[in-house]
């Protein structure tokens, strides 16, 4: 710490602390800042350099300088970052040139750039709205200098001449390609052309044609690979696709669908029409993709119930099924129990204001709970109507997961002298219910987050339900000790009783819980000694 | 379990465990060594600034473990400073860059983008001038070198 005990030796910070300040400068501070001193000068100078973008004919005016075109010269090894609209930048970066054939059996002439000024580009943006032969053969010379290229952003209208083999057949470390604006041309090959190590891929609104141009560019980036090999793509991440594929959907996207891994985890396009093709879903499943359905929404809502269902029995590999609440009928319920194996999230959202008073959901859902063992978070807070789960739904069989950390779910469950007539056996019998249902929430060990009551059309005054858990200690709270990583505990619908002795049993036996949802707002509004005690004791809990 | 920390210049913290663990460095030689008495010694931090930094840990003990986040603009983050950190970081210079020095070495990733966002902040829109006038600067740039330098990296101060 000897070197840095005084102030002006700010200069000499470890080099990642400086790393760690400069993402949070704009350029013109850093441009201010290489003028302090020749220290600073030294620290900071590579980092003003780090991303060129000159973007504006008075950037452009400066740039132009001999001043600055001699600091570029010194500097250009420091240049990650190039985002290019100008073609007067370009050019300053690649000097000299001679022309010659690109491949010896290709005969293309190119202009071969004896040199670049820039040979470490990381990240290239591209940003010209029309991109003709000569300045398409440029880029390239600039990609050929610079294979360390990991990312490239093009936006720019391109039609057939800009094949898909110039576009990132010569990037052979490229892990993200985003495409934006209209791109003609042969998309598969485009695809197929990628480099193996390629991680990301977005393309915005490609036209597919499967010309001679198409053709000719297959051929062309067949040599450049070498001949008969395939690209695998296991490292892809994340593929985006929108745009119009003639009706190649399957053509187009199953053989690179196929050349990828179980690393694809997200997969969206074609208005997410993408899956909607039999073929597609049938290479997803052999590569095991990593399941999600979160972006199916606009799709979703033009499917039949009978529709989903098949689509969620397309794999018994799902991870997480996200699904409008109501989307959640019968067919569905089944499938998705059908294929919980690996299922860790499923969250049923939004209000279902209906139905007909079947209670397949509640069923469904139980069926879930026994078999889903990798199951951490069950959200089915809004679902009512006739949709109810019950205690007898709940309790009808145990449950396989012991890792739940959110559970979100109105259960129906009488109570004693309340929903049900009172005798005393009947009371007793509800009561060892509601203790019944509490046990069974409290074997989740890992409960961070729990949400009890549902909000409904028929359940009586302020939508709040009736006939539901007490969270009293005389039926049962005292089942939850074992919760001791609960921080939200969300009782708001429920018409309960909470006094004095429960709010001490929770503070004293739920030693995370910040949060006790339902205390200000409810049916029964606290009596006095309650709210004095909350303000006493846990003001927080009552907002 | 209470944590035994020793700094630079003898003086012994007794911390929870949990606060101790905020900074990796620690939580790894506790994984390491195994839970033991024995107090660990930091022998580049002293006292004074080993007591701001548990302060620190001390507030933000049950903060979730920071994930990786790359946001596209990291200098539009620089201005979300919590209120209370503010003011933790309202000290004199020397301190500052002592915190951050600590928080380097005791690898506390939350506490050094805190301490690297307020010395970005007392950068950003100042003249050299001005810098070096904050920093207790000397410039050693002859006014022809200064120049120079100006004229060279023009393009980039509208950025």
């Amino acid at each position: 710490m000897t070197s840095s005990s005084t102030p002006q030796n700010y200069g000499f910070l470890p080099p990642e602390v400086i790393d760690s300040i400069v993402p949070h400068l704009y350029q013109s501070d850093l441009a201010n800042c290489v003028r302090v001193s020749r220290s600073w000068n030294d620290a900071l100078t590579p980092f003003l350099w780090r991303t060129l973008n000159i973007s504006s004919e008075r950037e452009l005016e400066h740039f132009v300088t001999s001043q600055a075109q001699g600091a570029l010269a010194r500097n250009a090894g420091h240049v990650r970052n190039l985002e290019l609209s100008l073609e007067d930048v370009l050019n300053l970066l690649l000097p000299s040139h001679t022309t010659c054939p690109l491949e010896p059996e290709a005969g293309v002439p190119f202009d071969k750039w004896a040199t670049c000024l820039v040979t470490n580009l990381f990240s290239v943006s591209i940003r010209f709205r029309h991109v003709p032969h000569d300045l398409q053969m440029k880029i390239l010379a600039l990609y050929r200098l610079n294979p360390g290229i990991r990312r490239l952003f093009l936006s720019c209208n391109a039609y057939d001449e800009w094949q898909a083999s110039h576009i990132t057949a010569h990037l052979p470390n490229l892990q993200e390609f985003h495409l934006e604006g209209v791109w003609y041309g042969d998309v598969k090959t485009l695809l197929e052309s990628l480099p193996e190590c390629i991680r990301t891929v977005q393309l915005l609104d490609v036209r597919h044609s499967s010309t001679n141009q198409g053709e000719a560019a297959a051929v062309e980036v067949k040599s450049l690979v070498g001949p008969n090999e395939v690209r695998h793509h296991r490292a892809l991440e994340s593929l985006h696709i929108e745009g119009n594929l003639s009706g190649k959907e399957e053509e187009v996207l199953v053989p690179f669908l196929e050349s990828c891994s179980h690393r694809l985890q997200f997969l969206r396009g074609l208005g997410s029409t993408i899956f909607m093709r039999p073929k597609v879903v049938e290479a997803l499943i052999k590569i095991g993709f990593g399941w999600k359905m979160v972006e199916w929404y606009r799709s979703l809502r033009l499917l039949s119930d009978a529709d989903i269902a098949e689509l969620v029995s397309c794999s018994s590999q799902w991870r997480e099924i996200h699904l409008p609440a109501t989307k959640v009928e019968p067919w569905t319920v089944a499938a998705i129990a059908n294929n919980c194996s690996h299922l860790e999230v499923l969250s049923l959202r939004g209000d279902v204001w209906s139905h007909d008073g079947n209670i397949s959901l509640g069923l469904g859902l139980q069926t879930v709970l026994s078999r889903a063992s990798r199951l951490k978070t069950l959200q089915a807070h809004s679902v009512t109507g006739g949709q109810m789960i019950t205690a007898e739904n709940i309790l009808s069989s145990e449950w396989a997961t012991r890792s739940l950390e959110v559970l979100d779910m109105g259960i129906v469950v009488p109570r004693a002298g309340k929903d049900a007539p009172s005798d005393g056996a009947v009371s007793q019998e509800l009561c060892a219910i509601q203790r019944q249902v509490l046990r069974r929430i409290g074997q989740q060990k890992r409960l961070v987050s729990l949400v009890l009551g549902r909000q409904g059309d028929s359940l009586g005054e302020n939508y709040h339900q009736h006939n539901c858990l007490e969270m009293t200690l005389e039926s049962g709270l005292d089942e939850l000790a074992c919760l001791s990583q609960l921080e939200v505990l969300d009782i708001q619908f429920l018409d309960h009783r909470v006094a004095v002795p429960e709010l001490e049993w929770m503070a004293k036996n739920l030693p995370k819980l910040w949060c006790l949802r339902g205390m200000g707002n409810c049916v029964r509004p606290p009596g006095p000694e309650v709210l004095q005690w909350l303000q006493t004791n846990r003001p927080n809990w009552i907002k | 379990m209470p944590i035994t920390l020793l700094s630079l210049d003898d003086v012994q913290f007794k911390v929870d465990k949990e606060v101790a663990e905020r900074s990796i460095l620690i939580k790894n030689m506790i994984e390491d060594v195994g839970e033991s008495d024995a107090p660990i010694p930091l022998p580049n931090v002293s006292s004074s600034v080993l007591k701001k930094v548990i302060e620190y840990c001390e507030h933000h003990r049950n903060d979730p473990v920071q994930t990786q986040d790359e946001t596209d603009d990291p200098r539009k983050r620089s201005n979300d400073i919590e209120e209370w950190d503010m003011k933790f970081m309202m000290v004199d210079q020397e301190m500052l860059f002592e915190i951050i020095l600590a928080a380097n070495y005791l690898d506390i990733k939350p506490l050094l983008d805190v301490g690297c966002k307020t010395v970005a902040n007392i950068i950003k829109g100042k003249t050299p001038e001005e810098i070096r006038k904050v920093f207790n600067i000397v410039n050693d740039f002859t006014p022809e070198e200064e120049a120079q330098i100006k004229k060279e990296n023009e393009w980039a101060e509208d950025r």
